[in-house]
């Protein structure tokens, strides 16, 4: 029972727990988030997605942005993308 | 063990006499509601279907016109006030989606004096969970606001505690089913075909015997204790992730934290999966549509497939695309499908070997009837089933698809935001404790690992077998 009471004490209060979270998260978001964002590699992740119309975000397909207007028709049994606007260049690079 | 935090049975008057008590809509306070809350789900989603479908229909509304007031908040880089800079999209969501929680507030008897500051409270929260997500690098590693919603629940829950009055706005059952009908209208079946056959075989084929084996597996290998636990990682592993989820969690009546814990699985792994298939793809130099096919069938997150494709090529990323999009189709029947099965064999085992051992209508083995079948049955599902039939069936013609299109267009947003507030209620109503508890031995980590693996060599087996061997040549083309 004793040893329960002090463990209680020891804990952070609720409140200034609350505060440390809130305090990391402004932190990630506000000052490492955005530099992270401005880095090269992230760029090139981020530009590559604006470009092809994603939103790598998306959690359903009609969440996806301008990619999801993709579409195939059949001409002579074979599926054939009529409409279809990612960046061509772009995204066929690493082939 | 304890179903406080399970997902409450559909329950009309009638069910909830012989409901144990367990099992009784807690939503009710004092007296019974005059509309359960699957029918009062189904009311507001259809409701809110017809309303934006019928302004479109007689002319009273312009797409443009709805998205200056109906929307989210909005990707940005360093200044996250520029999330929301867009107030009256913000006003205009919002307000409608408060109107729905209190009318259905005062229905289920909960409107005390707490209640509007609570709504308020799940709101903000929601909202900033969205402004988190859309942070763009957090966009682009396909980290959804789905998590970050649990997450903000969590600190404070985990902090100084939900207070009573958040906590009364905190209907997680209500928000999920309301939105999953909404969702409804997003699952076109004519879409089924959009990759012909190869495309079914490897979204329609290997899905549910992946689903249905992992399931099995936690069942009598890993003998998880949790039936709905081991169903909501199997269908969200197998499926599309977090949408598939929550409608799995929602037909097996799983608990919150079982809910949580999967989402929190698929989206760790999806952020590895998004990085490291491309170059297994790119490595082993796999046919553009075998890869495509490949990612598409195995990234939970639907976001998270564009953005593999899109590191391969164009039609990688148009398979993938369209392989997601059939696999998402598949949420409909998986989550009728799942709820069928609950009420029919899982529920009268559980029930056996519980409270209501000897009742006359469990039949050991073969489960209930037809009849207790229908009283038990999550109505909300039939509202999703026909919301996805009517919307799949005006699509069929041009001029229908442009009005199903235009139409998903604004509630696509109403249901993101039921959703979110989900996911904020339930970790405002989740604690460490029960996460540890249902990480228990790592055995759901464990199912998510052996199911992901077979899930990647039999997508990739049909994969190359429908694409290669049995329909050489069926690659997508360019015009």
């Amino acid at each position: 029972m004793r040893d329960n009471v002090k463990m209680r004490n020891r804990k952070l209060p609720g409140w200034l727990g609350l505060l440390v979270c809130f305090a990391a998260i402004g932190w990630i978001w506000l000052v490492w988030l955005p530099g992270v964002t401005e880095s090269d590699r992230m760029q090139r992740i981020i530009q590559r997605n604006d470009r092809a119309g994603i939103d790598a975000g998306a959690m359903v397909y009609t969440e996806l942005g301008e990619v999801a207007a993709v579409r195939f028709d059949y001409q002579q049994g074979k599926p054939v993308l009529n409409k279809f606007i990612i960046n061509k260049g772009e995204i066929a690079r690493n082939r | 063990m304890s179903r406080d935090n399970e997902f409450p049975a559909s329950a009309g008057p009638t069910a909830a006499n012989n409901m144990p008590a367990e099992n009784a809509p807690k939503i009710v306070e004092g007296k019974r509601p005059l509309v359960s809350e699957d029918w009062l789900a189904i009311i507001f989603g259809l409701g809110i279907l017809a309303v934006v479908l019928g302004g479109f229909v007689f002319g009273l509304a312009e797409s443009a016109a709805l998205k200056e007031w109906i929307g989210k908040p909005g990707k940005w880089k360093d200044d996250p006030i520029s999330s929301v800079a867009s107030w009256q999209k913000m006003v205009g969501s919002l307000g409608i989606i408060a109107v729905i929680a209190t009318t259905a507030a005062s229905v289920f008897g909960r409107m005390r004096a707490g209640f509007l500051p609570g709504l308020v409270g799940v709101l903000l929260l929601a909202t900033l969970a969205y402004v988190l997500s859309a942070q763009e690098t957090i966009n682009n590693l396909s980290l959804e606001y789905a998590l970050w919603a649990l997450v903000l629940g969590l600190i404070v829950s985990n902090t100084v505690g939900t207070p009573a009055w958040l906590r009364s706005a905190a209907m997680t059952e209500f928000y999920i089913k309301t939105g999953l009908v909404i969702y409804g209208a997003e699952i076109l079946f004519g879409q089924l075909l959009a990759l012909g056959l190869p495309g079914i075989c490897v979204a329609w084929i290997v899905t549910p015997i992946v689903l249905i084996t992992t399931f099995w597996f936690g069942q009598k290998v890993l003998k998880i204790e949790s039936a709905s636990l081991n169903m909501v990682v199997s269908a969200d592993m197998s499926v599309c992730g977090v949408s598939a989820a929550i409608a799995t969690a929602a037909a097996c009546k799983a608990k919150k934290e079982e809910l949580s814990l999967a989402i929190s699985m698929s989206l760790g792994f999806t952020v590895i999966m998004m990085v490291v298939l491309p170059r297994v793809i790119l490595w082993l130099d796999l046919p553009d549509n075998v890869g495509g096919a490949w990612l598409g069938g195995t990234i939970d997150s639907t976001g998270a497939v564009a953005a593999a494709g899109a590191q391969l090529s164009e039609n990688a990323t148009a398979v993938a695309i369209t392989i997601k999009m059939i696999q998402n189709i598949l949420i409909g029947v998986v989550a009728f499908a799942v709820a069928w099965y609950w009420v029919r064999f899982q529920e009268p085992k559980s029930e056996s070997s519980g409270l209501n051992a000897g009742d006359d209508s469990v039949v050991a083995g073969r489960g209930v009837g037809i009849g207790e079948v229908w009283r038990r049955f999550p109505r909300f599902i039939l509202g999703f089933l026909a919301a996805s039939i009517f919307f799949s069936t005006l699509a069929r013609s041009d001029a229908g698809m442009e009005l199903s299109e235009a139409t998903v267009g604004i509630t696509k947003t109403f249901r993101g935001w039921f959703f979110c507030m989900a996911f904020v209620s339930i970790g405002l109503e989740t604690n460490f404790l029960q996460f540890a508890r249902v990480m228990k031995d790592g055995k759901p980590l464990l199912l998510y690992v052996c199911g992901q693996t077979l899930n990647l060599v039999l997508t990739l087996a049909m994969a190359w077998v429908v694409f290669e061997l049995v329909f050489p040549g069926v690659l997508p083309t360019q015009p």
